[in-house]
């Protein structure tokens, strides 16, 4: 890949990258710092793509794992930090989501971030998680009745 | 349902813009990544190939309309019959013309003998053993089907497949396992399988970027237990892995002015793996 072609890339991708790592590290740097990885990856890569789609599914899928292998690698937060702590209402609600959210095991965090955040179809997800297109659906179902559950709690 | 998902809906915008100082530093280190070299054909072989192929057709017509068809170049023909007989050969199934070996794709092939044994080394190397005849015959076809004499990653009941001089091709079935006694272990971590029907994976090796790594050929990954695990199919994205490669196959290439070793793969372990 040239950097004329790379410049290409990351100009079509570099927000829904960003927006991917985001969604995992819940921090601005850290996302700044997954979406610098996941274009080198893709650059280092080297390969070619048959398709832009091809490519926006490659992609994803390094920027997820990129974003995961960061969230291990991060000490562990307390989830309900007091510094957190917003006056208005409902960003602080979105926050509470964020972090139910975050909660999930991954496999489901996975569905519920391409599905809500990258607005991936259920196709989509499938290709870039490698599974069927009917396990999409039905993690995507269990997702949201575990967030239901955990949500009406409060 | 539909509440939460309206409210997941909204989770979008809770995200911050995109930071445009990202641009920048993001431009900067592509300037600095070196991209994988991909195995390709040679460029600097093309022009002698078809100087090769030039040649040859030459030779082709001139034996043929010059000399007449099957006659031994010793001999000057005085006859251009194509029905003219060849001297016999030594060899069945192998003819000689002007030197050149003519393989007719009748040799007989011998049994197999597949002995790989992952538990005791890593003796996943093996070379093809193929008679002389159909050795030569398939150097001279290298640049048509690439034949490969050695292989790695054989797994026990992979078929082979060895291209003769015309589109057909036979299973090889005569496998000489040699042990690799040069191999060293790494470890190997970021093992990423991007999603995509056709398989890529990118490895790291941790704590040294410089470090190019290549797994060419490598499908699966060795269990303690002597099971194979399909790259395509590994639960985590992200797992430490071991891999083996051998020290005297260790390439050093420049990409701009950063000097990268690369390493090629040749196996991926799910356990430390006994290198002696």
């Amino acid at each position: 890949m040239t950097n004329e072609q790379f410049a290409i890339v990351y100009k079509t991708y570099k927000v829904m990258v960003f927006q991917i790592a985001y969604s995992y590290l819940q921090n601005v740097e850290d996302a700044e710092d997954a979406t610098l990885e996941s274009f080198m990856r893709l650059l280092r890569i080297n390969r070619k793509f048959a398709s832009g789609d091809d490519q926006r599914r490659y992609l994803t899928r390094i920027v997820v794992n990129v974003s995961k292998d960061m969230l291990r690698k991060k000490r562990p937060v307390p989830i309900s930090d007091p510094v957190i702590a917003v006056n208005d209402a409902g960003q602080n609600e979105n926050n509470y989501i964020w972090d139910e959210v975050n909660k999930l095991p991954n496999k489901y965090k996975d569905v519920i971030i391409l599905r809500y955040i990258n607005e991936h179809s259920f196709n989509e997800i499938a290709s870039v998680l490698k599974i069927s297109a009917s396990a999409a659906r039905k993690r995507h179902e269990r997702a949201l009745k575990m967030l239901k559950e955990e949500l009406s709690h409060e | 349902m539909n509440n939460h998902e309206e409210k997941l809906k909204k989770l979008k915008k809770d995200i911050p813009e995109y930071p445009d100082a990202l641009d920048r530093k993001v431009f900067r280190a592509a300037e600095q990544t070196p991209r994988y070299k991909r195995p390709g054909f040679p460029k600097l072989l093309i022009p002698s190939l078809l100087t090769v192929t030039a040649v040859a057709l030459s030779t082709f017509f001139v034996t043929k309309y010059v000399y007449g068809w099957n006659t031994p170049s010793n001999t000057p023909s005085n006859s251009a019959m194509p029905s003219d007989t060849t001297e016999p050969t030594e060899t069945p199934g192998l003819s000689e013309e002007d030197g050149v070996p003519q393989f007719d794709n009748t040799l007989p092939m011998k049994q197999i003998t597949v002995d790989i044994d992952y538990g005791i080394l890593v003796d996943n190397k093996v070379s093809v053993v193929l008679s002389e005849e159909l050795d030569l015959a398939n150097q001279s076809m290298f640049h048509k089907n690439d034949t490969t004499r050695e292989i790695n990653n054989l797994l026990p009941g992979d078929n082979l497949e060895v291209y003769f001089k015309d589109d057909s091709y036979e299973e090889i079935n005569h496998i000489l396992v040699e042990t690799v006694d040069e191999l060293s272990e790494i470890q190997v971590t970021n093992l990423v399988a991007p999603g995509s029907d056709e398989m890529d994976i990118f490895v790291e090796y941790k704590d040294h970027p410089d470090v190019a790594i290549l797994h060419q050929n490598i499908q699966y990954v060795i269990n303690e237990d002597q099971t194979y695990t399909p790259l395509n199919s590994l639960g985590e994205m992200f797992m430490d892995l071991y891999g083996t490669y051998k020290e005297s196959e260790i390439k050093t290439y420049t990409s701009g002015s950063v000097t990268i070793q690369q390493i090629t793969l040749i196996a991926l372990y799910s356990y430390p793996p006994r290198v002696e």
